[in-house]
Order: C-alpha cells, then structure tokens, then sequence
C-alpha cells in the first residue's frame, strides 16, 4: 500500500528514488569498549586533543571545498571551527579527566551538555539555533575520542556512499551532515522536523537538493516496511512505496516538465522581443546571493528587484554595515554587469523582527511599513544605504528604490538622508558607483494620480502588484474566502494599470512591474500592450515567459 | 585593572563577534574576563561570550589581571568602539 505524507517544501524538486535512512548518534557504537580499559588520564588527554585537532581538520578540508561565492556555507563551518577550539571547552574538560578522573568522551560530553543547558536559558531565536550547532561539532569531536583512527565522514556516511543514489529520510540534518553527503548519491532529503529557515535548508536549497521538511507524520512509521518513495515539493508531499499508477503519473509529470524545460532553454540568450520586434526586457526578483546561480542559470536580462528583508528577519538585532556591505557586494560583484534595482528595507509589524520598535498595530499592512518605518529608524536606513552605496562601486548601473511611498515628502525625506550618506562616503574618499538612479514602488493606489510630482524626484517607478491589487481592491490576498473577487483579471483593476502607465510614461518616468501578475500568462501580454517598459519575476518563470512573449 | 563598556553594534555579541573579542583576548598573556549581569566569564572563549546573551548598548565590565593588562584592556576598548571590525 501506497502512502502519502504531507510536509512543507524547504527546496524544491521532483524526484522518485530508493530510501536512505540516515541515523544520528554513530558515535555511540564503541563506546561500550571504554568500560573495559583501565584508566589514564594522559591518555585520555591525548585523547582529547587529538580528536580536537583532527575535527578542526576535517572542517579545514570542508572549507577549502568552497569559493568565495559559498560565503554562507564558509561562514557556518568557521563559527564552528571557533566552538570546536575554544579554551573554556579545552580547559573544562581537561580539568574533569585529570581531577575528576573522567574518560575523555564522559568529561567533554559533560561540558557541552553544561553550555547547552546555558544556551537554552537565553531567551534568543539565534542562541537557540546554536545548539544545533554544538550538537553537531560535538558528535564529530565524541566520534574522534571513540574511533581516534577512523574518519568521521566517510563512517557516518559510507553505508550511503556505497549505496545506490538515494533519497535520506531523517529527523533533522546539521548543516555538517547536508556538506558531508557525497552529493552525486543524494537525490533529495524528507525530514520528519526541521523548518525552511534552518541552515541546513537554506544549504539545500543553494546545492540544489529537493527537500522537504516537517513531513511530521514519517515519525509514527515503521520506515522498514518502505522502500521507495515519490518526493513532490510542488505539492509538498512525499509518496512511501508508490503504485505503478502513481509511479507512471509522475513520471509523465516530470517528463512533461523536462520536455518543456529544454524546449525553454533554446530561448537562453536571446533577447526577449515580440513579432513585431517590440523588446522587454525580462529580469530577476531576487533575495540575496543564493540566487545568484538561478538567475544566471535562467538567464534573467537585469534584476528587477532585489528585496533586502532576508538579512533583517529571524534575528534580535539588525546586520552590521559590514555583513550588509558584505552580502550586497557579493551579488554586485557576480552581477554587476547587468542593471540591478535594490530595494531598501520593506517590512512592517507583521514581521518578527524584534529590534524595531513598532508599537502594537491592528492592521499591520496599513501601518507602519517599508519607507514609513525607515523614515522612522534613521540609523537603520542611513546603515543599509551606507552599505548599498559602498557596495555600489562593483554595480555598473544600479536603482535603489523606495518601498510603499505614499508622499511627495517622504520621497524627498529619504532623498535627503540618501544624499547625507553619500555626502559623508565621498568625504571619507570611498568609491561609489557611477551611475546610481533613485526611484520608488507604486502600490499605494493614491500615488498614481501625483505621478508628475514623483517623476521631479525620481527617474523610474516599479509597479508591485500584489500590494497595489490588494490596496486598490480591498482584498486580502491570503484570505481564501475572497478568491472570486481577489482575482488580478478584474476589470477595474486592468483599467488603473493602464492608468498609471499612461500617467508615468507622460511625465518620463520608467516604469516596471515586479509583482507576480508579470508573469501570469493572461494578464503579461496586457501589460506589454498598454506600454510597461520592462517586467521582473522570480527567476524561474523567466525562460516561459520569453516563449510566451516571442509568440505575442 | 577593570573597565566600562558599552556594546555599540546592533547586532550585540553575536556568535562572529564574540569570536573576534575572543581572538584578540588571546593575544594576550593576562587572565581576561567579561562581566555582565553578574555573570563573569573567559574572555578567551568565544563560546562563554555567547552565553551571555549581550545585545546591544548593553554595558559590560572588561577585567584584565597581569603582565599586560593595560594594553588589553585598551585593545579591546578598541575593538568595541570600532564594532568588532579588525
């Protein structure tokens, strides 16, 4: 009998495999034999340090498996070189084996418990993530106690790497246990726990591993009893031991998906125009410089919105200048040759996002959001503009824009604080960027009857549609009770596009649309026809929606 | 020898900036600590820092004992006033 089971998609992907049941905990298996021989403490202490040392190389040789490129990933494995060696851990356990008289594994496995208990105790999203983390240097560093001459990776995963390519069914992965795998033998990963905002997801998602997570009901399974399984992220569901009937429409589906894949990749290259020769240019709405791959990949021809909120959410205090600088210069400097639009801060007091202070509101997408707040957090926003300008010496041609204006003043507000920076980088003799071009979100529907007004202060407008649409129409896009009314084909809506595209081009103004209407088959080709000059969408729509325009 | 700091960087003593006060103390051959909330710990260790849960403008006490305590304190001083870039 065939099973389905329901998760959410951390990385997506469609494939059908054998299953690997990946088990924590490697490390217990010799223990036992330490019961048996007498006790030294310089032995144990040779022990200790040995196993120290060889974890510290072994993380050494991960890192030099990646490039600049894979910051994310090098910055992971060198936080856990610094927990690995740290004198506290050393000295604490050492002073267990030689006044305690403690074996090794005993005393260190005593003095991670102890900074894991200290860990929990800190009210902090962060800190709590960090016990993973001391989990998972500490099972390597209590391998090497036990096993001092095996080598860690290839025991945990040798049974995998000498099976056939697999899907791994866990509970929760390490980041080290994602880096570890042989990648050519993972097809995918189904985890009982675990969230799309671990490390270990955002890891799959760059390594381009399909992964779902909170598949919670794997937990109550006799898992043996399965041998292979469907896993479909597009449905955020895994299918144990399938039917021929469910094998044989899966794999139509992804046939059928890869048939029309590698028909789009014959449009890579090319320049996006209609049979008439009209361009419009196709571009990328981006989060940061894991996206860098796919928007090469899908051979986006600028960047039509690169959203910042990532760097600032899940977090107790907001990123450094220097962790902004750094992000944002690694997406300019791999693509700084096409045109990239930023846009600054846009979140409100629907996010978690506990070093702003907003008050309580009753409706948070009506209140203090995007500029409004940034106007309000000066140090904030002068911050992130610091950094988006330092980082602009590596952009030929950027935009920065301004999330959910709604005023003439507020556009001039933040012009101002922009020009102090600015003002402040070119005293200090740093580099910017030679062409930088400010412009503003349309989606607060009053703003487009002051379109002449906007276009004195900015040279370009970015229409985004799902907050224009759920402004203008009163509908909450989430709410499924609405979907009738909620549909972006409304008349009414239509006609206020045409509107202020009309209006914009009047007063000069370049405009875009980013939100997801740009790529929906029916609504694109009535933007083109009512003279949006460029669209922008998740990377992935980019080569469809090329075809769909190559046919207009 | 001991001294009052505030943590100036938004993002408080995080795990990459712990690190950094932690490198920097090592340097040193002086018994370094960090008080904070009446919890006293190695400034050498990174991990220690961490437990401490500093977020920003928090005031921290650097306490130096030894050969070269002053020069320490004032290298850390340092270090915090600049947000932990080196």
């Amino acid at each position: 009998m065939s099973l389905k089971i329901i998760g959410q998609k951390a990385a997506p992907g469609m494939v059908h495999g054998p299953i690997f049941i990946f088990k924590k905990g490697n490390s217990e298996i010799n223990r036992s034999h330490h019961l048996f021989s007498d006790f030294d403490p310089s032995k144990e202490t040779l022990l200790f340090e040995k196993a120290l040392y060889k974890s510290l190389q072994d993380l050494e040789n991960l890192k030099n498996k990646f490039t600049s490129i894979d910051k994310e990933k090098i910055d992971i494995i060198e936080v856990h070189q610094s927990l690995i060696d740290d004198p506290e851990v050393k000295e604490q356990t050492l002073a267990k084996i030689n006044h305690e008289n403690k074996f090794a594994y005993v005393a260190y496995e005593e003095v991670i418990s102890l900074f894991k208990n200290m860990f929990s105790e800190i009210e902090d999203s962060y800190l709590k993530q960090r016990v993973l983390d001391l989990e998972d240097i500490s099972n390597r560093v209590l391998f090497y106690i036990i096993n001092p001459e095996l080598n860690f990776s290839y025991f945990s995963y040798s049974q995998l790497n000498d099976s056939r390519p697999s899907i791994i069914i866990s509970e929760d992965l390490t980041p080290s246990d994602i880096l570890g795998f042989e990648k050519t033998k993972v097809l995918g990963f189904v985890l009982s726990k675990g969230s799309p905002q671990s490390h270990s997801s955002i890891l799959a998602r760059s390594m381009e591993i399909p992964c779902l997570v909170g598949a919670h009901e794997l937990e109550t399974l006799d898992l043996s009893k399965y041998t292979d399984l469907i896993l479909d992220t597009e449905n955020s569901e895994v299918i144990l031991n399938p039917n021929i009937n469910e094998v044989k429409s899966f794999e139509e589906k992804v046939s059928l998906f890869k048939f029309k894949q590698k028909q789009l990749f014959s449009f890579k290259g090319k320049k996006t125009e209609t049979k008439m020769g009209k361009l419009v240019p196709l571009g990328a709405n981006i989060s940061g410089p894991l996206d860098i791959d796919s928007v090469i990949k899908n051979d986006a021809e600028f960047i039509g919105l690169y959203r910042t909120e990532f760097l600032f959410l899940d977090r107790i205090t907001p990123p450094s200048e220097e962790e902004q600088y750094e992000t944002y210069r690694t997406v300019f400097q791999y693509l700084g040759h096409k045109r990239i639009i930023i846009r600054t801060l846009d979140i409100g007091g629907d996010k978690e996002a506990p070093y702003i202070r907003i008050q309580k509101e009753e409706n948070p997408f009506l209140g203090v959001r995007g500029i409004r707040l940034c106007l309000k957090e000066i140090e904030l926003f002068k911050t992130q503009l610091r950094a988006i300008l330092r980082a602009s010496n590596f952009c030929n041609d950027l935009g920065i824009m301004f999330p959910m204006v709604s005023t003439i003043s507020e556009i001039k507000e933040a012009k101002k604080i922009f020009n102090t920076v600015k003002t402040e980088l070119e005293q200090s003799k740093i580099q910017i960027g030679k062409k930088i071009n400010i412009g503003v979100m349309m989606e607060v529907p009053s703003l487009a009857w002051i379109l002449k007004e906007v276009s004195d202060e900015v040279t370009f407008i970015s229409i985004g549609t799902n907050d224009l649409f759920q402004y203008s129409n009163a509908c909450d896009r989430m709410n499924n009770q609405l979907q009738t009314i909620s549909s972006p084909t409304h008349e009414g809506f239509q006609r206020f596009l045409k509107f202020i595209v009309q209006e914009a081009k009047k007063n000069q103004l370049h405009v875009g649309v980013c939100g997801s209407i740009a790529h929906h088959p029916e609504i694109m080709p009535y933007l083109i026809s009512i003279g949006v000059d460029e669209l922008s969408m998740t990377a992935q729509n980019i080569l469809t929606v090329r075809a769909q325009i190559a046919d207009l | 020898m001991e001294m009052k700091k505030t943590i100036l960087n938004p993002e408080g003593l995080h795990a990459r900036p712990a690190g950094q006060l932690a490198k920097v103390a090592t340097s040193f051959k002086s018994k370094i600590e960090v008080i904070f909330n009446q919890k006293t710990v190695n400034a050498k260790s990174a991990m220690s820092l961490m437990t401490l849960g500093i977020i920003q403008s928090s005031e921290v006490i650097i306490k130096a004992d030894g050969p070269d305590a002053e020069e320490a304190i004032q290298k850390i001083a340092t270090l915090i006033d600049n947000h932990f870039s080196v």
